[in-house]
């Protein structure tokens, strides 16, 4: 039973990344209908900026992750505007998006590696360990939850309540009829790739700051958050959420019981019984095509 | 298609076989390598400066190992050059990235042999790489000479096949016994990373320790680029062993699972393989290393030749290496090949029997001898760490 | 020189049997299979363990490493009726993280990381050029196969299925069969190339079927063009000409690696931008 519980520990920790990365993802894809993989690359560099500024700069943290978000949310946008927008103007094809986000992605590791160099960072921070019933848990894990439950509740408001989020509902909804009713939806995707970057970029900082930086991490947390999103059901801030504790869940299962050797493979396991049984996933808006 | 240009095609494609086809067979057919090389008296060095070639992985999953190590190799060949040379030839190495899969291992090689027309391949690790490039190294008469790739693979690739490095089988018995026999464990476990070296020396540790005795109670693995080891540190704490060995392929994953094992107050002996031992790496978690042994190849900073080793690298690149052992045997290569040259000439097959004959070489990882595979033989030490200081316990045998 | 030449030509050919069967799927019949570098992995251990292993003589073991390839690429045919486009990608991408982790982790079978070792060239092509001459053979016979299935009637299906699904099932065709058919053929080929890989490097990890492979050949069939097999080969030559040549210039070295990457994607990018159908592509990228 105990061991239970510290499997769930281990799985909401976990999960809080993923419910970051995929909570930004599908602000993206509901509105821009882009399966933006390169989103790993604005990841990786709100973490490794924030190790720059911070570890080998010397600035303080909070200036660090100012840059970090500044630089990701950047870099987000640019490659919104130069990339997706022209492809969009000339009526690219889904599979041209496909290629093209998976290009960038690529482009993105190699500059990390180029600049940053191919050795894992690691902060060191160590914090205080709190035990309750033989249960371990960290101070630096906790404020990792809370980060992200702050976040995220932040988020469903502003879908829930604003004008903003309506937009985004409707042009997620329909474009068409979302342009017809004065939305601009150009700028509601641009809005959309704002906010997912700045969640992309917190996520970098927290998973730097909690395990380690790898320069081909991006690819895997790109493909995990999007495993969640499809799970939770695009365009659901709350199934994002869910989607990432099911993916961090199932892995730590995986690792218990069948070894580390399949944890990555055990997303895709899930994803594919969820697209083939249910594809419109747990709280999708509406049905896929 | 049209056929006229798919047709201009073939022709082109047809054109280029045939005429491959000529180069290749006018070529007189390579000389198989004689099994004894002809004694001379005295050895020559053509004029000009000896090329060597060398590949490492530099790009990819592997370059975290393979850039440390191409830094050791060329602190070796600057020291050489700055020194005059080998009787008078300046040393000059041409890399390639092996990017740490047998492919492009292979065609560095190939690269190496045929356009740079290289006798002499050194490279600091990777088996996978390595274990290709012998495929081609050893029918051409070229000598692979590896630092750290330390799979027992290697030990059979051919006879013009070298390493400075131990092979991972020696590395388990070693470990399996001084934790079995000196401190006296009953249950061990492992956890290593996905990856030849460290499942090489997996293999050999649990084989090792079932043979002196020893239950393995748990036996985890993780994957290059995890970070999240919380489930694997649980199960190991609930099987309870009496002493857990950790095989990471860098030190970041390996300290990684010193801070977890500790958030988890795991109880039992801990052990690290030797890619722990950097002394950076040590002094930035000396929390972490309170209490740690580590059975690793010589590496005793009190001899000359080590001290100067590490010394040089602190001077040359600013920081203390990362993977002293490894690297310590890149280091060792080129000197070796140093003093065999001027001996046995620029000759694959003189220096391997001047390598074959050389006994208790000084080198920077310990007195090395080379076994009929081409393997070196090197005494073990063992290191405790106490609190981040180091305390050489000396040499141990099986 | 010649044998380094050979050496790359070897592998050329080899990539342009992985470009063109991946263009069968991918550009004729819009199934964008991410796993197409799995598969070959599946035809490269079959053949691999099978003449170590077993005893099996290379021909035998490369038929079947092709067979076993084509069932896979049948079996990932099967739910692209309901999953479709980018979750066909992520799916068959997560297809090859499944093989992978196969191939890492059945070590009683495959040796894990330390890979199958001892491979043997094929009786009669153990020199480096008669092996050449094998996969030119094998690639000429394969364009030959694909070439005919393209332009006939079922080729046409096929084009149907990619430009308009729904049209193609309404005009009677069998949609289903034909996606398999196309799926199974694309696997077949892609296994014999990763049977003559692991024979030709005679050692395979399973760091040979990662990510590098899959990013040269969508980069090559990218570039040359979709639904274009003439394309696929014209590409392989390009990424293949780009980076080799990189070997001969005085790139530090530990730019090369990135450099190479960056390169190839960001020309795979322009021509995304600028030319969505390649250099001799004739479907556009849906």
């Amino acid at each position: 039973m105990q061991i239970v519980l510290q499997l769930i520990i281990n799985a909401i920790i976990a999960g809080s990344v993923y419910a970051l990365v995929a909570s930004g993802l599908t602000f993206i894809y509901a509105t821009s209908r882009i399966f933006h993989l390169a989103h790993g690359v604005v990841i990786l560099l709100g973490g490794y900026v924030f190790h720059y500024v911070w570890v080998v700069l010397g600035f303080s943290p909070a200036l660090a992750a100012v840059c970090a978000i500044v630089v990701s949310v950047a870099t987000g946008l640019i490659m919104n505007e130069l990339v997706y927008e022209t492809q969009r103007k000339r009526k690219a094809k889904r599979m041209a998006y496909l290629i093209s986000t998976i290009a960038l992605l690529m482009i993105g590791n190699a500059l990390v590696l180029l600049l940053f160099g191919s050795s894992l960072k690691a902060f060191s921070v160590q914090t205080e360990v709190y035990r309750f019933f033989d249960l371990n848990i960290t101070l630096m894990q906790i404020i990792l939850i809370i980060v992200s439950t702050l976040l995220l509740l932040t988020l469903s408001f502003i879908v829930k309540k604003t004008k903003f989020g309506k937009a985004m509902r409707a042009t997620a909804d329909n474009e068409e009829v979302a342009e017809v009713m004065g939305i601009k939806t150009r700028d509601i995707r641009r809005l959309s790739f704002l906010v997912g970057s700045l969640l992309g970029a917190i996520a970098g900082i927290l998973i730097g700051l909690e395990f380690n930086l790898d320069p081909n991490m991006g690819v895997y947390l790109a493909i995990k958050g999007f495993t969640a999103m499809v799970i939770g059901g695009v365009g659901s801030i709350g199934g994002a959420i869910f989607g990432a504790f099911i993916v961090g869940l199932f892995e730590q299962i995986a690792v218990w019981f069948f070894g580390a050797g399949w944890k990555n493979s055990m997303a895709f396991v899930l994803l594919f019984f969820f697209l083939l049984l249910r594809p419109q996933g747990l709280f999708g808006m509406r049905k896929f095509k | 298609m049209s056929g006229k240009s798919s047709s201009a095609l073939l022709w082109v494609i047809a054109i280029v076989i045939v005429v491959l086809g000529i180069v290749y067979f006018s070529k007189p057919a390579p000389k198989a390598p004689e099994e004894q090389a002809q004694p001379t008296a005295q050895a020559t060095i053509p004029e000009g400066p000896i090329v060597l070639g060398a590949m490492d992985p530099l790009t990819g999953d592997g370059a975290v190992y393979g850039i440390p190590l191409q830094n050791a190799t060329m602190l070796a060949v600057n020291e050489i050059n700055a020194a005059g040379g080998i009787d008078g030839h300046q040393l000059q190495l041409v890399w390639e990235d092996s990017k740490c899969n047998p492919q492009d291992g292979s065609s560095a090689a190939q690269k190496l042999i045929e356009v740079d027309k290289i006798k002499f391949i050194v490279s600091g690790d990777c088996s996978g790489a390595a274990l290709a490039a012998a495929a081609l190294t050893e029918p051409a008469g070229v000598m692979l000479f590896s630092a750290a790739a330390s799979s027992p693979d290697l030990s059979t690739a051919g006879d013009l096949v070298f390493r400075s490095y131990p092979s991972d089988a020696m590395a388990g018995d070693v470990i399996a016994s001084y934790s079995i026999k000196k401190l006296g464990t009953k249950k061990v476990s492992v956890i290593s990373e996905q990856t030849d070296y460290a499942q090489g020396l997996r293999k050999s540790f649990t084989a090792a320790a079932a043979e002196y005795g020893a239950e393995v109670v748990a036996d985890e693995t993780f994957n290059t680029g995890d970070t999240d080891f919380r489930t694997q540190v649980l199960k190991i704490s609930t099987a309870a062993p009496d002493v857990l060995y950790i095989v990471p392929q860098t030190p970041a994953a390996g300290i990684q699972i010193l801070k977890q094992l500790k958030e988890n107050g795991f109880k039992g002996q801990l052990l690290v393989s030797d890619v722990m031992l950097g002394s950076d790496t040590i002094a930035k978690n000396k929390t972490l290393y309170a209490d740690i042994y580590s059975p690793t190849p010589e590496l005793d900073s009190t001899r000359e030749v080590t001290k100067r080793f590490l010394d040089n690298f602190q001077a040359a690149y600013g920081h203390a290496p990362e993977y002293p052992a490894s690297m310590a045997a890149a280091y060792d290569q080129i000197y070796m090949l140093k003093d065999a040259f001027p001996v046995s000439g620029v000759d694959p097959l003189k220096v391997r029997d001047w390598l074959y004959a050389v006994k208790n070489w000084p080198g920077a990882l310990g007195d090395t001898s080379f076994d009929q595979n081409g393997d070196p033989i090197i005494g073990y030490h063992i290191k405790h760490f106490v609190n981040g200081e180091t305390i050489d316990l000396g040499a141990y045998t099986p | 020189m010649v044998n380094f030449l050979i050496h790359i030509f070897t592998l050329v050919a080899i990539y342009g049997l992985i470009a063109i069967s991946f263009n069968l799927a991918m550009g004729y019949t819009g199934l964008v299979n991410l796993g197409h570098v799995g598969l070959m992995g599946i035809g490269a251990y079959v053949s691999a363990i099978l003449t170590t292993k077993f005893g099996f003589s290379f021909f035998p073991a490369f038929v079947l490493a092709g067979i076993s390839a084509a069932v896979f690429g049948a079996l990932l045919a099967l739910p692209s009726r309901r999953i479709k486009d980018d979750y066909f990608a992520l799916l068959t991408l997560g297809f090859m993280f499944v093989t992978s982790a196969v191939f890492i982790n059945w070590t009683s079978l495959t040796r894990g990381t330390l890979g199958v070792r001892g491979i043997m060239r094929p009786e009669g092509f153990t020199d480096p050029f008669f092996f050449f001459i094998l996969v030119l053979l094998v690639l000429a016979v394969a364009y030959i196969i694909l070439n005919q299935t393209v332009s006939s009637p079922f080729g046409r299906v096929l084009e149907a299925i990619r430009d308009d699904e729904q049209v193609a099932e309404s005009l009677g065709k069998n949609v289903e069969r034909a996606k398999i058919t196309a799926m199974a053929l694309s696997g077949f080929f892609v296994g014999l190339s990763g049977s003559l890989l692991a024979h030709f490097l005679r050692l395979i990890n399973p760091g040979t079927f990662w990510l590098d492979p899959l990013v040269l050949a969508l980069a090559a069939v990218v570039i040359g063009g979709l639904a274009s097999l003439r394309g696929s080969l014209v590409g392989v030559i390009l990424v293949f000409v780009i980076s080799e040549s990189l070997r001969f210039f005085a790139i530090p070295s530990s730019l090369i690696g990135p450099l190479r990457v960056m390169i190839f994607m960001a020309v795979l990018v322009i021509i995304v931008l600028w030319r969505p159908k390649g250099l001799l592509g004739r479907a556009d990228l849906d």
